[in-house]
């Protein structure tokens, strides 16, 4: 009897052990996140993407004043645009989607330049970029990396959700209270602000490789923003913050040719 | 002494056994939770919002209830989303007009809408008397970021989170390993949200031809009445039809609130709200998105007064709606109908904290 008493007692903690922990460990679950589509058989090289934001001929410097297409100066004392839908274009015309979203901001040099990973190796003879964030990814809830809803505190509406696209602010002679602050998004509909550039390489190809890492300069012309198709003055338009109004897409039809391919080295 | 060793070797025992999380305090209030599937009741369209790249698991829903009743996610640590959604109000909050939200400055802020009932949110195409958001993960961006709420940004939500033992445990449970993220609080808080179902309600057993749904002549009269009055616009079987409308409710001079035309700067959207669900609408009082009508006799009375003549007044609504005082008591029966105990006294979804 005291025999069966010490092995119960022996057993019978061992077992409480065991049972105490059934519960830790079912509950880990596999974190979600989508995996990169990626084919083990191909292998894949990176490159990098440099936006070199510019007035006109001369780099972009915060605090500086500059003058727009009649006239007016004003000084910029933050610029930010969100870069997305990154595709390269074979030679053979296959086109290949690089999963990458990312915020460039000219108060952060790090940011400037865009770092593309997974590409399979191979010749690219174009490349397109987005300016904003395409319809989809604005409604598809939580997201991770340059979605995410912290890295774009800056560049999100909450009151009328979706990403912004681009954030132009400084201040302005001839603005009423002395500022202008462009706030552009909106994603769907007649005043969808999203805007593509494609680059054609024409002599040059992008040359994706284990080895290598080419780097595409692209240039970005600030004074796009007030000029061409349509001038902007700041005695009018010092304020533009609300998607879906005509406002915003008149300063999108303006940045439609902001981004252009400045060179490529291989 | 072998009963002294004896006793210590089971303290040994027991201490192994746990130290796979030897850091992990203890979380108030056991936890009932099952059946956290999504259930699709019979002859309902199919949800908008299915858990395909947010798969439910006990762990993620606690962790999503410890956040929807969680004060630090408001600016001064005394507001959660359980303030303004009560449990006991269907996730409403009776009696307020609009929203309390924190105190800064000395100042306690207050909303400018009336906080709704949530039930059956899967199934919303947008959130918020204005859709503002479209979507279940990022909705709570808007009451948390708005400077009259909980007036937070999500980084310091997760930083303040980040710096407790109580997220430590629950992040590391339901994700494995502690880490805060966006991502990782929008998509629990979402099964939460998305779990708050209300399909069982004395009328949807009645739909069901099930015991509890034995409706007395009155709340049938009742029925009839929606049908005939109500119901192309607060459409069964969720009891809206997720439009922008105006209802000929004047505009309150307190708010000025433009509504709709928010999202869509279309002057055609001004003073629009989006229908309300009545479910659970006994519940959910007062009424209206600035929660000027306190009772739903005042609503009724409301739809059969005299002409309205506001900014976009909804064509179903320009003639006042024919219903007599014993049709409005026979309305007020039905809509009765719509209130769902179970998802009232459910305890997966209630405060954990207590």
């Amino acid at each position: 009897m005291k025999t069966t008493f010490k092995i119960l007692a022996l057993v019978l903690p061992l077992t409480i052990g065991i049972f105490s922990c059934e519960k830790d460990k079912k509950t880990t679950d596999p974190v979600v996140t989508e995996p990169p589509v990626t084919n083990p058989q191909v292998s894949t090289g990176s490159m990098k993407m440099e936006f070199n934001n510019r007035v006109d001929a001369n780099p972009l410097v915060l605090n500086t004043t500059y003058t727009n297409a009649i006239g007016e100066a004003y000084t910029l004392k933050k610029f930010n645009y969100y870069i997305s839908n990154v595709v390269l274009i074979k030679n053979d015309n296959t086109p290949v989607s690089v999963n990458a979203y990312q915020i460039i901001k000219q108060s952060d040099d790090t940011s400037r330049t865009m770092t593309l990973k997974g590409i399979p190796e191979g010749n690219y003879k174009a490349m397109k970029i987005m300016l904003g964030i395409d319809s989809a990814s604005n409604r598809s809830g939580a997201h991770t990396g340059g979605l995410d809803f912290v890295y774009a505190a800056d560049m999100f509406w909450s009151w009328n959700q979706g990403y912004i696209f681009l954030k132009a602010e400084g201040t302005a002679t001839a603005s009423p209270s002395g500022d202008f602050a462009y706030h552009i998004g909106g994603f769907g509909g007649t005043y969808k602000t999203q805007r593509e550039f494609v680059f054609n390489f024409v002599t040059e190809q992008i040359i994706i490789s284990k080895s290598t890492q080419p780097k595409v300069n692209l240039t970005v012309n600030v004074s796009e923003l007030f000029k061409n198709p349509t001038p902007l003055s700041f005695v009018t338009n010092s304020n533009i913050l609300t998607p879906g109004t005509k406002d915003t897409k008149t300063v999108a039809d303006n940045y439609a040719d902001m981004i252009t391919f400045g060179s490529l080295k291989n | 002494m072998v009963k002294n060793s004896i006793f210590c070797f089971f303290i040994l025992c027991l201490l192994i056994s746990c130290k796979v999380d030897p850091q992990i305090p203890k979380i108030k209030a056991p936890l009932p939770v099952n059946n956290l599937t999504q259930t699709v009741p019979a002859g309902w369209p199919q949800p908008k919002y299915t858990f395909e790249k947010n798969p439910i698991t006990e762990n993620c829903f606690i962790l999503g209830r410890y956040l929807f009743y969680e004060t630090l996610l408001s600016k001064d640590n005394t507001i959660s989303c359980g303030s303004c959604h009560l449990n006991s109000g269907a996730f409403s909050n009776p009696g307020h007009d609009v929203s309390h939200g924190v105190v800064l400055d000395g100042i306690e802020r207050q909303g400018t809408r009336n906080s709704p009932g949530l039930s059956n949110l899967a199934w919303y195409p947008s959130f918020m008397h204005d859709g503002s958001a479209l979507h279940i993960e990022s909705q709570p961006l808007g009451p948390l970021t708005n400077t009259l709420e909980m007036a937070e940004d999500l980084g310091s939500v997760i930083v303040k989170l980040q710096a407790t033992k109580k997220y430590d445990t629950l992040f590391l449970k339901a994700y494995g390993d502690n880490k805060v993220t966006s991502e990782r609080m929008m998509k629990s808080i979402a099964q939460f949200m998305g779990l708050l179902y209300s399909y069982n309600s004395k009328f949807d057993h009645y739909k069901r031809k099930e015991k509890k749904g034995d409706m007395s002549e009155a709340e049938l009269r009742g029925y009839t009445l929606f049908q005939a009055n109500c119901n192309s616009c607060h459409e069964e079987p969720l009891f809206t039809d997720f439009e922008f409308r105006n209802n000929g409710l004047a505009m309150n001079p307190k708010y000025k609130d433009a509504g709709r035309e928010h999202i869509t700067s279309d002057p055609a959207d001004r003073y629009k709200f989006k229908t309300p669900s009545l479910r659970n609408v006994e519940l959910t009082f007062p009424y209206m998105h600035d929660g000027t009508l306190g009772s739903l006799e005042e609503c009724l009375d409301h739809y059969t007064n005299a002409k309205k003549n506001t900014t976009n007044l909804d064509p179903l609504l320009k003639d006042p709606l024919p219903l007599s005082a014993q049709d409005k008591k026979d309305l007020v029966s039905f809509l009765k109908t719509l209130t769902d105990y179970s998802l009232i006294i459910d305890q997966r979804f209630a405060d954990p904290n207590y």
